[in-house]
C-alpha cells in the first residue's frame, strides 16, 4: 500500500464527491419554488441546429428519456414533459461557488472531472468527528443546498471516484447488479468494511439525495474489484467493448494480462486500473494555492461598509505580519476572502514585486484594489468573516545599515526599494502586465534584445546593459522600436547600399546621412533564416530612422522596412 | 506665452518671423483650395530658420536659467503636428518628432547632474506604443538613462496614464523620488487644465519632476513650463562623418522663462549641451545642405 502514501510519506484519505444531476439541481436552485422535481423535466441544447436533451431528471429518465435524445422524440414519449434551455456558463459559475465551499473540509481541493470534487481529508476529518462525521456534515450542507451527491472516502483519488460513481444518491445502492454482489460477498472479504452513511429513503420525493461510502484504510482493492468497469471513468466505447467481451467488473478486467489489454485498449485503461488499485500515484491538482499563512476574523455583526472592511483588513494584516516576522519571511501574494452573510464570497488578490509583510503596504494595496479595481467590492448584506492568506514566501533579511556603506549606495538602494513599492501599487490597479522592468537579453534580433518583465513577477533586474553607442556617443539603437516593422518603398540606392530616397507612410524622404550596414542574422530556429542589413539614416529635416533590408541586395524578394526612430 | 509672441510680432511688423508665418499660411490656404492634403511643410517652419547660434556657452542651464531641469514642477514638452507651423494648432501629431521630444524630456529630467538622476518612470499608452513604436530600453542608455532602474508603465487610457503619473509623483517613501515622463502622443479631452493642475500639485508636493510629452493638439494645460521640440539635423562626427551624429533637437522655451530664441541641443551619455559651433544656418549658408521643397503626398 506504499502507493497510497503521498510524496511526503503521509497516508492520504481522499474524499470524492460526484454530483450526478448537477445541471438539473442548479436549474432547480435558480428557479426557486417554481420547479417541481417530481415531474419529468429536461434541459435541452441546440446541437447542429436541432434540439437535443442535455440533462434529464430522475422522473424523465424513469420514463425512458436519456441525454442526447432528440427533444421532439422526448416530447412524443412524454407529452407533459417540461423543459428549459441548458445554460452551461451559469452552471459553471454556480459550481465554482459550490467547490469553494469544500475548503471547509480541507485546503487541497481539486475538480478532476466535470461535476466532481476531490480533496484530501487525512488531516482534517477528526475536526468533524471522524470521516463518518465529516460525511454527515457534508450531507446536511448539501441537503440545504438542494444538491444530489454521492461521496466516497478512500486511499486514492481513483478509488474514491470509482466508489462514488457507483453509489446512487437516489436509491442509496449501486445502479448495477455488480455492486449488489459485492455486498453479498462482504462476509468473505475481510477488507470490506464499507458502510452506508447516508441513505436516501425519502430523498427522491424531495429531488435531493445523498449517499456515501467509506472504504477503510488499505481496503480499496477489495471494494474496487467488485465494481462495474464503468466506475473507472472510461470512455463509453471502451466500456461497451469490455462489457461485450464479458469483462463486466473491475476484477474481471484486472485478471487479464496487462500487455494484451494495453495492446487492445491503449495505455489509458491500464493506467486507470493501476491508479484505482493504488499501484500508480495520482495527485489532486488544487484549484487554489494552498495558503502558507492564514488569519481569520469573524465578526459578530456583519461588516457593512467598504471602509470598515478595510479597517478589518488592516487588523488582519497586522496579525499576519507578526506571524511572518516571527518566521523571518515575507510573501509576494496576499489573498483576501470576504464571506457574506448569504454564503456568497468575494476574493481579492494582490501581488508584490518583492516579498513584503508591512501591514500598511498590504492595506494600502487592498484599498487601491477596492477603490480603483475593475469591480467595486459590494458588501451586500454584510461580511461576517474575513480571511487573509499569504503565499509565495521568501525570506526577508532583517534591516541593517552599516556605517561603512556610502550614502550614495544607501540612497540608490532606497530608490530601488521605492521603485518596487511603486510597481506594486501601479500593478494592483493597472494589471500585472502593465508595469514592467526592462531586462537585457542576449539575443541578436533587436525585437528580442530586451525583455519587459512584469514587475510583479518579481524577477531580478539586470543592471548591466551593453553599450549601444559608438565611442562618440552616437546611439546604435533607436529610442522607439516598432513592434511591427513597416514596409518602406526605396526609390533610389546610394552606391554602397543605404537608401538615398524612400517613401514611408506615403511621405517621401531624402536621405542626407546614412551609415551601415549592421548585419543581423535571422534566428534559424525561429524560422527566420534571412539576413537583415540595418542602416541608420537621417533625412533633410534631421529625422533619424532605423531601416533594414531583409535579404541580400539584389536578391529576389528582398525588401525594406522601417524598424525604429532615433532621437 | 502665445500672447506674448503675438504682441512681439505686432511690435515688429516686418520681422522675418512674421513674414514667414504669413507665407506659410498662404501656402496652406492654396493647398486647401487645390485640395492637396496633407501639405508637408517643414512642421517647425520659420521657427527653425530663425534659430540663432547659441551665445551662452554650451550649458542649457545657463541658457534658460532655472527653467531647465526645474524640479517640483510639471514640464510640458510639445512636438509639432503634421503640416502645421504651430505646435498648438491641432491636427494630427507628427509622430516622427516624438523621439526628439522624448529625448529632450530625458535631458530635462536629468537636470544638472545626470549621474545622480532619480529613477525614471516612463508612462506610455498601449495602443500608441503598438502603432507608433514603443520606448526601446537599449536606446535609452546612450542618453544617459540606466534602463535597469526605470519602470515602464503601459496605460490603456489617458485616465490610467494620468493616475499612474500622479501615483508615481506622490511616492516619496523610503527616500525615493522619481522623475515621471509621460508620453501622450495624442492626448484626449481628459488631459485638460484640471488634470495638468493635479500633476503639477503632486510634483510640487514632493519635489519630484513630471514631464508630459505630448502631441500638438488638445486641451489647454497649466504646466508652468512649456517647451517646444523638434528634430534637428545632426553634426557629422569624427569617426563616421557620413553617418548621423549625436541626437540633436531644436528646443524653444515657450512659457515660463525669459523669451530666448530656439537653440539646438545635442545629447550624449553625460547630458545635453547646446550645439553652438554648427547650426542648421551654417549648413544652409555653406551649401552643404539643401532644404527640401514642399512635397505633396500622392502627387508623386
Amino acid at each position: 500500500m506504499g502507493a497510497a502514501l503521498s510524496g511526503r510519506g503521509r497516508r492520504r484519505r481522499i474524499l470524492a464527491v460526484a454530483f450526478p444531476d448537477l445541471a438539473i439541481d442548479l436549474f432547480a436552485r435558480r428557479a426557486g419554488g417554481k420547479h417541481s422535481p417530481d415531474e419529468p423535466f429536461v434541459l435541452y441544447d441546440r446541437v447542429n441546429n436541432a434540439l437535443r436533451i442535455a440533462h434529464a431528471n430522475v422522473a424523465a429518465r424513469a420514463g425512458g428519456l436519456y441525454a442526447g435524445q432528440p427533444f421532439a422524440e422526448a416530447r412524443a414519449i412524454i407529452p407533459t414533459l417540461r423543459a428549459a434551455p441548458h445554460r452551461p456558463q451559469a452552471d459553471a459559475a454556480d459550481f465554482e461557488k459550490i467547490v469553494y465551499g469544500f475548503f471547509r473540509y480541507g485546503p487541497h481541493v481539486g475538480t478532476p472531472a466535470i461535476a466532481c470534487v476531490c480533496l484530501d481529508v487525512a488531516g482534517s476529518a477528526h475536526l468533524f468527528g471522524g470521516e463518518a462525521g465529516l460525511l454527515a456534515d457534508l450531507e446536511a450542507r448539501l441537503a440545504r443546498a438542494r444538491l444530489a451527491a454521492a461521496a466516497a472516502i478512500a486511499d486514492t483519488p481513483a478509488a474514491a471516484f470509482a466508489i462514488a460513481n457507483c453509489v446512487s444518491p437516489v436509491t442509496g445502492r449501486a445502479p448495477r447488479s455488480a455492486f449488489a454482489s459485492t455486498g453479498g460477498r462482504g462476509g468473505r472479504n475481510p477488507g470490506w468494511r464499507g458502510e452506508l452513511v447516508g441513505g436516501c429513503s425519502a430523498a427522491p420525493s424531495k429531488g435531493v439525495g445523498f449517499a456515501a461510502r467509506i472504504s477503510a484504510p488499505g481496503g480499496d482493492a477489495d471494494i474496487i474489484a467488485g465494481l462495474p468497469i464503468e466506475a473507472l471513468g472510461l470512455d463509453p466505447d471502451t466500456a461497451q467493448t469490455l462489457r461485450t467481451l464479458g469483462l463486466k467488473t473491475v476484477d474481471a478486467v484486472r485478471r487479464q494480462p496487462v500487455a494484451a489489454l494495453t495492446k487492445r485498449f491503449g495505455a489509458t485503461l491500464s493506467r486507470r486500473l493501476a491508479a484505482a488499485a493504488g499501484d500508480l500515484f495520482e495527485s489532486v491538482s488544487p484549484i487554489a494555492e494552498r495558503p502558507e499563512y492564514s488569519v481569520l476574523q469573524r465578526s459578530p455583526s456583519p461588516v457593512m461598509t467598504v471602509d470598515a472592511t478595510l479597517a478589518a483588513t488592516r487588523g488582519l494584516a497586522e496579525k499576519l505580519a507578526r506571524m511572518l516576522e516571527r518566521d523571518g519571511v515575507g510573501a509576494r501574494r496576499f489573498e483576501l476572502r470576504l464571506f457574506r452573510l448569504d454564503n456568497s464570497f468575494v476574493i481579492e488578490t494582490i501581488d508584490f514585486a518583492a516579498p513584503a509583510r508591512d501591514p500598511a503596504a498590504i492595506a494600502r494595496l487592498f484599498r487601491l484594489k477596492f477603490e480603483k479595481g475593475d469591480r467595486p467590492v459590494d458588501p451586500g448584506f454584510g461580511f461576517d468573516a474575513l480571511r487573509l492568506t499569504a503565499n509565495r514566501l521568501a525570506p526577508i533579511a532583517p534591516e541593517q545599515r552599516t556605517s561603512l556603506k556610502s550614502l550614495v549606495d544607501d540612497a540608490r538602494r532606497d530608490g530601488d526599494i521605492a521603485l518596487t513599492r511603486l510597481a506594486d501599487r501601479l500593478g494592483a490597479v493597472l494589471g500585472a502586465d502593465a508595469v514592467a522592468f526592462a531586462e537585457s537579453c542576449n539575443a541578436h534580433a533587436p525585437e528580442r534584445a530586451v525583455r519587459m518583465t512584469p514587475a510583479l513577477k518579481g524577477a531580478g533586474r539586470a543592471q548591466d546593459w551593453p553599450a549601444a553607442a559608438s565611442p562618440d556617443g552616437v546611439p546604435w539603437r533607436p529610442l522607439f522600436l516598432s513592434p511591427a516593422p513597416e514596409p518602406v518603398e526605396v526609390m533610389a540606392l546610394a552606391p554602397d547600399g543605404p537608401p538615398a530616397r524612400f517613401i514611408w507612410r506615403r511621405i517621401p524622404y531624402r536621405v542626407r546621412r546614412a551609415t551601415g550596414p549592421e548585419r543581423m542574422l535571422g534566428e534559424w530556429r525561429l524560422g527566420q533564416a534571412r539576413v537583415r542589413d540595418y542602416y541608420r539614416v537621417e533625412d533633410d529635416a534631421g529625422r533619424r530612422f532605423w531601416i533594414y533590408r531583409e535579404g541580400e541586395m539584389g536578391e529576389a524578394g528582398a525588401h525594406w522596412r522601417l524598424h525604429g526612430i532615433f532621437a | 506665452m502665445a500672447n506674448n509672441m503675438a504682441s512681439n510680432s505686432r511690435r515688429t511688423k516686418d520681422s522675418p518671423l512674421r513674414r514667414h508665418r504669413e507665407i506659410d499660411r498662404l501656402r496652406a490656404r492654396i493647398a486647401e483650395i487645390e485640395r492637396r492634403t496633407p501639405v508637408l511643410a517643414d512642421p517647425l517652419g520659420d521657427w527653425r530658420r530663425d534659430a540663432p547660434m547659441a551665445a551662452a556657452g554650451d550649458n542649457p542651464g545657463a541658457y534658460w536659467g532655472s527653467a531647465f531641469g526645474a524640479r517640483g514642477v510639471l514640464h510640458e514638452v510639445r512636438f509639432a503636428s503634421l503640416g502645421r507651423a504651430q505646435c498648438d494648432d491641432g491636427g494630427t501629431p507628427d509622430h516622427r518628432a516624438a523621439a526628439a521630444a522624448l529625448s529632450f524630456a530625458i535631458a530635462l529630467s536629468a537636470g544638472a547632474e545626470p549621474a545622480r538622476a532619480a529613477p525614471r518612470v516612463f508612462i506610455e499608452r498601449i495602443h500608441e506604443a503598438a502603432g507608433e513604436g514603443a520606448i526601446h530600453a537599449p536606446g535609452l542608455a546612450p542618453l544617459g538613462v540606466a534602463a535597469g532602474r526605470c519602470l515602464f508603465v503601459r496605460a490603456r487610457s489617458d485616465r490610467e496614464a494620468l493616475w499612474a503619473a500622479e501615483e508615481a509623483l506622490r511616492a516619496t517613501g523610503e527616500g525615493g523620488r522619481f522623475s515621471v515622463i509621460a508620453l501622450l502622443r495624442q492626448p484626449g479631452r481628459e488631459v485638460n487644465l484640471k488634470a495638468t493642475r493635479r500633476l503639477h500639485l503632486a510634483a510640487e508636493g514632493t519635489g519630484a519632476q513630471c514631464v508630459l510629452v505630448r502631441g500638438g493638439a488638445g486641451e489647454p494645460s497649466c504646466a508652468p513650463y512649456r517647451w517646444r521640440v523638434g528634430p534637428q539635423p545632426s553634426r557629422p562626427m569624427a569617426d563616421d562623418p557620413r553617418g548621423p551624429g549625436l541626437p540633436a533637437v531644436l528646443v524653444a522655451l515657450e512659457k515660463g522663462g525669459a523669451v530666448r530664441p530656439a537653440v539646438t541641443l545635442e545629447m550624449n551619455r553625460s547630458g545635453a549641451r547646446l550645439q553652438a559651433e554648427h547650426t542648421y544656418k551654417d549648413e544652409v549658408a555653406t551649401g552643404s545642405f539643401h532644404p527640401v521643397p514642399l512635397a505633396v503626398a500622392g502627387g508623386q
